[in-house]
């Protein structure tokens, strides 16, 4: 799925939950980067508790996508939410100041499968 | 005879064993009245909104200390507190709640319980329920946490339990299990749950007497009863008379001092007085308990079950993840031996991958062995994920459950050389050697016991459906179950004809049904020349330890004489008065009453 189509399933879902959700504007465009779940438990609980930490250190707006439904990644139950077994694909995207790094710092998580096997 | 009219005893299904005797601790969930009530004025709101703010913070505090208090095995659970943590401060319950406080002007509790419902709504869509559940059961751990705190009444929840006492639920939570603590814990009991149930491990883990499945429990005992729990027989004694208490109060005693006393010397081997060597593995279901098993002295896995892995879930379990289980568990126990039985299940239970099917008689339809090789996908999967493992450190060893004859050793040898080959191909490695091994359960596996000793590497009796079956015995069908006798002398016969059939052709034959773990039957199986027994790890001390004090002579005139008798209660009979002459202290200890195996507490119930 192209991601404009995906970031605006998104927002439709979001709004429903009263999350905001992420979108690209002139100032400041949103990064958005592919990730599988690749940890043989999937995002559990405690990987999910993982995520939500990492996030929640940078200022940027980070938000997890899996197919039509984005979770903001501050937020641990919304991360839960998703239900992630491994072999999920899911589009994390950030956007603020800080984007960039809060992407990275995500993208090492996935990378080294939240320390699992 | 029981003095105490207002003495009631109820019974359970004894899930770990061990007598606890002490004030019953109620704990209830969702019991709270919960005041609804508006707020005038911003002064009432923003005093609303401290009190809410002192309230999480109080909660965070009490999940620290239990997450502080927490052994260090179960690290993984203390992670679990930590989400708990995150999930008080998450928005959609932290923001939410102080929202509806100063928005709608709700109090606090109510403004939290409406949270509360919002965020679990989350969770309702999702595919996966037992998923969802957990998920929701956290929530509502959290939310309970903290309107139990706003409500100034915290006393029904677990970390709060100062003073010893005994455990009764409905059910325990996975949350409210990791919380178990040995010292203040002294016994539990849930109205719902089986022996391998999430509570009955980890009572089990931390040697806490459990019974589970006793039905009504928390409505027939009240909170402060005195109780008495027989986490062995399953027994719980409500206001016990004074003859009851005296009597359990002297057993728990003794159990413990005599447990303590043995379990000093339970990583020496089981080694008979007159030098003869058996092995004393463990039965296992889960990787969480290979520290109990090695505390109490397994040389190895005799039996690990692999449903676990395959129950509650909505999609089959992937040979990456069957594989990553094995493969710790190899290693954990490396060079120790580690036994994996092929998925022993019924159709029954795998409702959602195969078609329901009509099944009159489930113990006699489509299950184990049979069900993996009509579902020949799952069944390779297994078998590819436990070839992989074996690569770790060659030493896994593979069991097919319910083998009843020689055309299903030849099927499943088929698979398994496939998968060899398949293996060999793609230049994976695994061991070449690994032993493949059958149960004997079933009556005509016992018949061709010498032709199927031809073609695998050991055996493995399971006594607990070799008993059913033989005798043709359901033993959860109250109106039989007295028939459910192992000294039964044709299932002595059985077990005998097998391990004849076994050694002819020198290959060896391990126990690993519930008779192996019950240290009376000792003498028995090892005068029936058994090389291994495997069992429930808390039972290995006990069962080494009598092992130890045997002598292999003398338990083989012994058992000559037993092979001559006619009945079971006539062998019962000697087995106890054997048992009793060379063992005092141990058939002492544990089972005063044991003759015809029924407890005091059931004989006193029935006779009164």
């Amino acid at each position: 799925m192209p991601v404009a189509n995906m970031l605006i399933e998104r927002r439709t879902f979001a709004k429903e939950r009263g999350t905001d959700l992420i979108q690209s504007d002139e100032e400041s465009p949103a990064l958005t980067q592919e990730f599988m779940v690749a940890n043989r438990m999937g995002i559990h609980a405690r990987v999910a508790a993982q995520i939500v930490k990492v996030a929640s250190r940078f200022n940027a707006e980070v938000c997890i996508a899996k197919s039509d439904v984005a979770a903001n990644a501050k937020s641990i139950l919304d991360v839960m939410s998703l239900f992630c077994p491994y072999g999920s694909k899911v589009f994390v995207s950030a956007r603020g100041p800080d984007a960039t790094e809060a992407l990275s710092a995500l993208a090492a998580l996935f990378q080294t499968k939240f320390g699992e096997p | 005879m029981i003095n105490d009219r207002s003495s009631l005893t109820i019974r359970g299904i004894g899930a770990a064993p061990g007598i606890a005797i002490g004030k019953a601790f109620l704990l209830e969930r969702g019991q709270i009245p919960v005041p609804r009530y508006r707020l005038f004025g911003e002064q009432s709101v923003a005093e609303e909104c401290k009190r809410f703010e002192a309230a999480v913070k109080e909660a965070e505090a009490d999940l620290e200390t239990i997450k502080k208090s927490i052994r260090s095995e179960f690290s993984d659970h203390a992670r679990l507190l930590e989400v708990q943590q995150m999930i008080l401060r998450d928005p959609s319950i932290y923001d939410e709640s102080l929202r509806y406080i100063r928005e709608e002007r709700t109090n606090a509790q109510l403004a939290v319980i409406k949270a509360l419902r919002k965020a679990k709504e989350l969770f309702s869509g999702l595919s996966n329920d037992e998923y969802a559940k957990s998920r929701i059961a956290d929530v509502d751990a959290v939310g309970d946490r903290v309107v139990r705190i706003l409500a100034g009444q915290s006393r029904s929840d677990l970390d709060h339990l100062r003073e010893g006492a005994v455990i009764i639920a409905h059910d325990l939570s996975p949350a409210d299990a990791i919380q178990l603590q040995a010292g203040r814990t002294l016994g539990i009991v849930t109205e719902i749950g089986g022996s391998f149930s999430h509570t009955s491990i980890v009572a089990r883990s931390l040697g806490i007497p459990a019974v589970t499945g006793a039905e009504h429990a928390a409505r027939l005992i009240a909170e402060n009863d005195f109780i008495i729990v027989d986490g062995r027989t399953g027994v719980i004694i409500i206001n016990p008379g004074e003859t009851e208490l005296e009597f359990y109060a002297n057993r728990q005693d003794e159990i413990q001092t005599y447990l303590k006393q043995i379990s000093r010397h339970s990583h020496l081997p089981a080694q008979t007085s007159d030098g003869h060597r058996v092995g004393a593995e463990a039965n296992i279901e889960a990787i969480e308990e290979i520290v109990a098993a090695k505390d109490n002295g397994a040389e190895g896995i005799g039996l690990y079950r692999t449903e676990f892995f395959f129950m509650n879930r909505v999609e089959l379990p992937d040979e990456e993840s069957l594989y990553r289980d094995y493969h710790d568990l190899a290693e954990l126990m490396a060079p120790s031996p580690v036994t994996i039985r092929t998925l022993d299940l019924g159709a029954d239970k795998l409702t959602s991958w195969c078609p329901t099917l009509e099944e009159p008689n489930p113990a006699l339809g489509l299950r184990s062995i049979r069900l993996c090789l009509h579902y020949k996908e799952i069944f390779k999967t297994q078998l590819r994920a436990m070839l992989r493992a074996s690569a770790v450190a060659g030493n896994i060893r593979l069991m097919l459950p319910l083998i009843s004859g020689m055309g299903e050793i030849f099927e499943a040898r088929k698979i398994f050389r496939e998968i060899q080959a398949e293996l060999t191909k793609k230049r994976i490695p695994f061991d070449k050697n690994m032993p493949f091994g059958a149960m004997i359960e079933l009556p005509s596996a016992v018949a061709m016991a010498d032709l199927i000793a031809q073609e695998v590497d050991f055996f493995s009796i399971g006594t607990n459906d070799l008993i059913q079956y033989s005798i043709g015995i359901d033993r959860s069908n109250e109106h039989v179950a007295y028939l459910y006798e192992p000294l039964h002398p044709g299932v002595l016969r059985f077990i005998k004809q097998t391990v004849d059939a076994a050694h002819d052709a020198g290959i060896p034959v391990a126990v690993c049904g519930e008779m192996a773990g019950e240290p009376l039957y000792v003498p028995i199986l090892l005068g029936l020349k058994i090389n291994s027994f495997s069992m429930n790890p808390v039972a290995l001390p006990r069962v080494k330890n009598l092992i130890r004090r045997s002598s292999m002579k003398e338990c083989c005139r012994f058992v000559e004489k037993v092979l001559r008798m006619r009945t079971a209660s006539e062998i019962e009979e000697a087995v106890s008065k054997m048992v009793m002459k060379k063992f005092p202290e141990e058939f002492h200890v544990f089972d005063p009453n044991w003759i015809g195996n029924t407890p005091l507490a059931a004989k006193k119930k029935s006779g009164s």
